[in-house]
């Protein structure tokens, strides 16, 4: 419509300056009066200005219809809008998960039924400040401090109070800023099920083993008690010494399965690991020491030269992974070998290397030994006791700790692992 | 005189006569219960007198081990008897909470029989001596280990000792407690005093550095791994 009037002046403009130019030209040809010519020159002005008003500027009735049009537009988009913002509103309502819109100052302007529901909040006025809705501390906080820092903010497995949620539901935080960081959208997303198969997963192990562990201290007992009684016969070695040290034997190896079970269950399962600067040369000192005894006969150096001392981790976790390592290292070690403990910190990384003089892991085998029951040969299975499980259980406390194992190992020469872990 | 007592709580009867069987050549009188609540209604009754030694496990009927436990050491006549706590829950966790709870000594099923018995000899030995009149409480020994707690020094074979007031401290706890556990918790509120903020890595450090200065001695500080420490017993 504009340009359409644009055009509109443009060309009575053209006319204009040229009726001009002729009436001018007549006018100094004839010799006409100064009078005259400022006469001229005013009507002109005026001519122009109504040629402007006719053609260029609308109408009222144009005005008129004009507004009218945009009220339609704009009605139009309001519509759209409120279906919009009502699709929305059903979608997050329909939704089994609570999620409530916030403020920057824990305000809430919207909130969908199940979140109303999760505490109960029966009126449907909105915005409410967040306190009249929960008075949870732990969620007020939570939220506090996601909109204090602005960026997304979780958490796993909260649960409010008995009082609070009397269905005792767990759930998996979520929060982040939509709208120019004006508003937030905070997610809770259902994990009990989730939870519980975790928790009838942990039971099961802890009940299983628990269930076999009372049977075994009987057996153990009596045979003890069978040996203790055996023992005062003539030839007992020759004739019950094999039997007594088979069944001690076998009794042992299913203990240490069990309790290496445990131990890898109870990794896995593990939610939040405490991180902290430990000094591990005073933990491997230790270590070293204490599984050194095991091995008598066998005179292994250990050599611990640290770069880098102070590594952030779970300290019991990380003993235990140490604690694998090193009775391996001892382990497959032979006589009068050595075994090589270093570490050093590059790009934010701290590396631990433990490096054995031992009968080395074949380069066919290397890709499978951190699976679960899995060791290396049948032969050597044989002659050395173990469950299969150790370097499992480190494999996944490196991972908890978001860190990385790497193995090299060349036959009959040694095996070298690597453990790096996040310093930050 | 009433005879002396090792009452037994073990709901599995197997286990429970094979404790019973094993330690019948100590001398004591064996009193064997099978359930919780008649245990506690036991203890509380006149005729607990004389008990020298709880062998408990930790999962019972009625009321659990460690409700006892509880009970064993806060009520008067039993507050110092020695428990050892039979667990077949073996995380570390369990573990510390059992001690925590006032268990002197704890066993993971299925525990060697010979070990159970060594340990109940160990702790009946520091109730015995506990028992005696104590000429010189203050001095603690352990072979040729000596503190003298009234002058704050410690000596192996007449060689004094350069310990720190943490390290002191550790080794008096130690010793005033052969063959019990100690959790890193109970060290740390042993050793606590102050403004200074001990924790468990602390007391890590402090074994560190003790087990250096005690030279040969170091190998009676037994590390029980993700619990705490122990003082092996001596005869």
């Amino acid at each position: 419509m504009n340009e359409f009037r644009y055009k509109r002046i443009f060309f009575s403009q053209i006319i204009f300056l040229t009726l001009l130019s002729i009436v001018t030209f007549i006018f100094f040809k004839n010799n006409a009066s100064v009078f005259n010519y400022f006469l001229l020159w005013t009507v002109a002005i005026i001519l122009n200005l109504y040629t402007i008003k006719f053609f260029a500027l609308p109408s009222v009735s144009e005005i008129e219809e004009t507004i009218t049009k945009k009220d339609v537009a704009l009605n139009q988009q309001k519509k759209e809008y409120e279906l919009e913002n009502l699709k929305y509103k059903r979608l997050l309502d329909s939704l089994q998960d609570p999620v409530c819109i916030l403020t920057r100052n824990l305000i809430i302007i919207y909130a969908n039924e199940a979140f109303r529901n999760l505490f109960s909040y029966t009126e449907k006025k909105f915005p409410a400040p967040l306190i009249r809705v929960t008075r949870n501390l732990d969620f007020q906080k939570f939220l506090e401090e996601a909109v204090e820092t602005n960026q997304t903010a979780t958490k796993s497995y909260f649960s409010f109070n008995q009082l609070q949620d009397p269905h005792k539901t767990y759930f998996d935080l979520k929060v982040f800023s939509v709208e120019n960081e004006i508003n937030f959208l905070c997610l809770l997303h259902d994990v009990t099920e989730r939870k519980m198969t975790d928790q009838v997963r942990e039971d099961f192990v802890s009940n299983f083993s628990h269930e076999v562990r009372t049977p075994l201290t009987i057996l153990n007992g009596q045979m003890q008690n069978l040996k203790a009684q055996l023992i005062k016969e003539p030839n007992f070695e020759s004739r019950f010494g094999d039997t007594f040290l088979k069944i001690e034997n076998n009794s042992r190896r299913l203990i240490n399965l069990f309790n290496d079970l445990l131990r890898l269950t109870s990794v896995e399962t593990k939610k939040d690991i405490n991180k902290e600067p430990i000094n591990i040369e005073e933990m491997l000192t230790f270590l070293a020491q204490d599984l050194m005894i095991n091995y008598p006969k066998k005179k292994i150096t250990v050599n611990i030269d640290l770069a880098q001392k102070i590594f952030l981790v779970d300290y019991n976790l990380f003993e235990q992974a140490l604690l694998n390592l090193i009775d391996n290292a001892l382990k497959y070690t032979r006589e009068n070998g050595h075994i090589s403990i270093s570490s050093f910190h590059q790009d934010d990384w701290d590396h631990l290397i433990i490096k054995d003089s031992g009968m080395g892991i074949p380069e066919d085998q290397l890709h499978r030994i951190f699976e679960r029951f899995f060791r290396v040969d049948a032969s050597r299975s044989s002659d050395t006791e173990g469950t299969g499980l150790g370097l499992s259980i480190v494999k996944h406390i490196v991972q908890k700790h978001d860190g990385r194992i790497k193995v090299q190992s060349k036959s009959k020469e040694g095996t070298t692992f690597t453990l790096s872990f996040p310093s930050k | 005189m009433e005879s002396e007592k090792i009452v037994i709580i073990e709901d599995e009867q197997e286990i429970n006569e094979i404790i019973q069987s094993q330690i019948a050549g100590f001398g004591y009188t064996n009193v064997a219960f099978y359930d919780g609540k008649k245990a506690l209604d036991y203890i509380q009754s006149p005729e607990s007198k004389n008990i020298q030694l709880f062998i408990l496990d930790r999962m019972l009927p009625s009321v659990n081990g460690m409700e006892i436990c509880k009970f064993i050491r806060m009520y008067n006549s039993t507050k110092n008897i020695p428990i050892v706590m039979l667990t077949a829950l073996s995380t570390p966790e369990q573990i510390v909470e059992g001690l925590d709870a006032g268990a002197d000594d704890y066993m993971t099923k299925p525990f060697d029989h010979a070990i159970l018995l060594a340990r109940v000899r160990s702790l009946l030995r520091r109730r015995q001596a506990s028992n005696q009149t104590e000429e010189n409480k203050n001095i603690l020994r352990h072979k040729d280990l000596v503190v003298d707690m009234d002058q704050c020094k410690a000596w192996i074979d007449n060689v004094l000792l350069e310990l720190t007031l943490s390290e002191y401290k550790i080794l008096c706890c130690f010793l005033l407690s052969p063959g019990k556990v100690l959790t890193r918790n109970q060290l740390v509120e042993y050793i606590q005093d102050g403004p200074v903020h001990v924790t468990d890595r602390t007391i890590d450090t402090h074994i560190f550095g003790l087990r250096k200065k005690l030279g040969d001695y170091a190998s009676i500080i037994e590390t029980i791994r993700g619990i705490g420490y122990r003082v092996i017993g001596h005869e």
